[in-house]
């Protein structure tokens, strides 16, 4: 571990060398700016040609998720099965595109695409904002049989994306019913009451944005494993594989609400070692953890532990204490 | 720790161009921020690496500190969008962490020993450890940094009441685990 002074002195040669850098870039910049702008001059005037007036149009309009799929925390092909709405809502400046649906079952995918002139300004503020998150505060719900069920979100707070320019971000936010699937066709309903960064304080700006859109599930290339393994009262029930998520369900006795000692944990042929699952829910008697399509190859090893029986000096951590501790555990090989 | 000296030294570090400013920042923060990140990274020595990264982004891009929340607030918050970014980036590479990445206990011991005094907060500590990272997050900012809940809300990009449920859920697993171990405290 470095002292203080070690640190700084690493901090500070660090920034020398970028700032050095930044100037030696800055001057290939200067150069191959002014060469290619003579280019251009020459060429457009050799054939006529005059430039268009510069549109705003985005064209990632209807293809946000491959857009933006590969930098997910739930990575996966999303665009191969979501299908384009392209919806627009506008209110106080601020236009959210609902652009793409995919339902896979057990969740439902949704990319936007928000657009506001204010943004820019908000960004400028140097207020620390991530850019690869937009919040919003509003409400999700389904509404079929004339019931309306409202949706659970989960990953990162609102809408996980980028910022495609310095006044439109492109993001995609995940919902669910928690352990229920959903119907094969429903309305979803999203009543949005206002929209913003986040940072060291989060700016927002309030409207109304809503939208009713009728979505039909899509089960194809999804899979329901019924796994059914009971040991002591432990079970792990099913694993459901679709093309960006495995979801595995288990229910257990009621020894375990309000501490964090049940865990199930999860290996694959892809990552032998290390717990593949990414987050989990766990009522009193039964939950569900979620993990990434793109973590499991052919097979994968579920192990359900209780954390409060591991001894001193043993950890979740290592996958040898885990086997030694599993209550139930399952091998599933994948289709 | 200074009140909020931090914004006075970021100021002359980032306005008059004077290095010092930056060098009493790292002496002030860095080991309290090395521990706010590793409860998002479960390592140390990467956790070291982010704050190193997070301090010298503050020398390159040198944001704008408005002042609006305390300077300690900011500087996290930074750390954690660093964090994030840092994990991003592991899980698009799916990089398998051998055995041999695992924490270094003596490494962590060693600024457990420099930054956290208390023997009742050194228990608390390893307890906190076993807990999942979001609670690790915020029990280390409301105990140990001692931040409002609002300063958590900003930090952790919550809501206030988000943060007063997660608190309360945290507390609750951290008062379990404590009791495994037989310790009993009252204000938990």
């Amino acid at each position: 571990m470095k002292t203080y002074e070690e640190m700084a002195e690493s901090v500070l040669n660090r920034i020398r060398i970028y700032e050095a850098e930044k100037k030696e870039s800055r001057r290939a910049i200067r150069i191959g700016t002014a060469i290619t702008a003579a280019a251009i001059v020459v060429i457009m005037t050799l054939f006529n040609i005059s430039l268009p007036v510069y549109a705003r149009g985005i064209p990632i309009l209807g293809s946000v998720f491959a857009y933006i799929q590969d930098n997910l925390d739930f990575m996966g092909l999303y665009s191969s099965y979501a299908y384009e709405v392209g919806e627009k809502t506008r209110d106080r400046d601020v236009e959210i595109t609902l652009s793409e649906v995919y339902c896979d079952g057990y969740n439902l995918f949704i990319s936007y695409i928000v657009e506001s002139d204010k943004f820019d300004a908000m960004l400028k503020k140097d207020e620390g904002y991530s850019s690869s998150q937009l919040n919003y505060y509003g409400k999700n719900s389904i509404i079929y049989d004339g019931k309306e069920k409202e949706l659970e979100g989960f990953g990162v707070t609102g809408i996980e994306g980028r910022f495609v320019d310095d006044r439109t971000f492109a993001g995609v936010e995940t919902l669910s019913l928690g352990e229920e699937r959903f119907p094969d066709a429903f309305t979803l309903r999203i009543s949005v009451s206002s929209v913003g960064l986040i940072g060291i304080k989060q700016d927002m700006i309030s409207g109304k944005w809503q939208f009713n859109i009728p979505v039909e599930r899509n089960d194809e290339d999804v899979i329901t494993y019924d796994i059914n393994v009971t040991e002591n009262g432990h079970t792990i029930d099913k694993a459901v594989v679709s093309p960006i998520m495995i979801t595995i369900y288990t229910s257990y006795p009621d020894l375990y609400f309000g501490t964090v000692n049940y865990r199930v944990m999860t290996y694959s042929d892809i990552s032998p070692l290390k717990d593949t699952s990414q987050m989990g829910e766990f009522a009193a008697t039964s939950g569900y953890v979620k993990i990434p399509r793109d973590r499991v190859g052919k097979g994968m090893d579920i192990y359900v532990i209780d954390a409060s029986k591991i001894k001193e000096g043993e950890s979740t951590d290592d996958r040898d204490t885990v086997e030694k501790y599993a209550i139930v555990s399952a091998h599933i090989n994948l289709q | 720790m200074p009140m909020d000296n931090g914004a006075c030294s970021y100021r002359r570090f980032r306005e008059d161009g004077d290095e010092s400013g930056l060098v009493e920042i790292i002496r002030d923060y860095k080991d309290g921020l090395i521990y706010f990140l590793n409860s998002f990274v479960g390592d140390i020595n990467i956790a070291e690496e982010l704050a190193e990264d997070t301090f010298v982004l503050l020398g390159t891009k040198k944001p704008r500190d408005k002042q609006r929340g305390s300077f300690k607030t900011w500087l996290y918050t930074i750390g954690r969008n660093v964090a994030i970014d840092f994990l991003r980036k592991r899980t698009q590479k799916n990089r398998e962490i051998s055995i041999d990445d695992g924490i270094e206990i003596s490494d962590e011991q060693n600024i457990e020993g420099n930054y956290i005094r208390k023997e009742r907060d050194v228990i608390i500590h390893r307890s906190m450890r076993k807990l999942k990272p979001e609670y690790q997050q915020i029990l280390w900012l409301v105990y140990f940094e001692e931040l409002s809940n609002k300063e958590c809300a900003s930090i952790m990009k919550k809501t206030v009441h988000g943060i007063e449920t997660l608190a309360y859920r945290a507390r609750r697993a951290l008062k379990s685990e404590l009791e495994q171990e037989e310790f009993y405290f009252e204000d938990i």
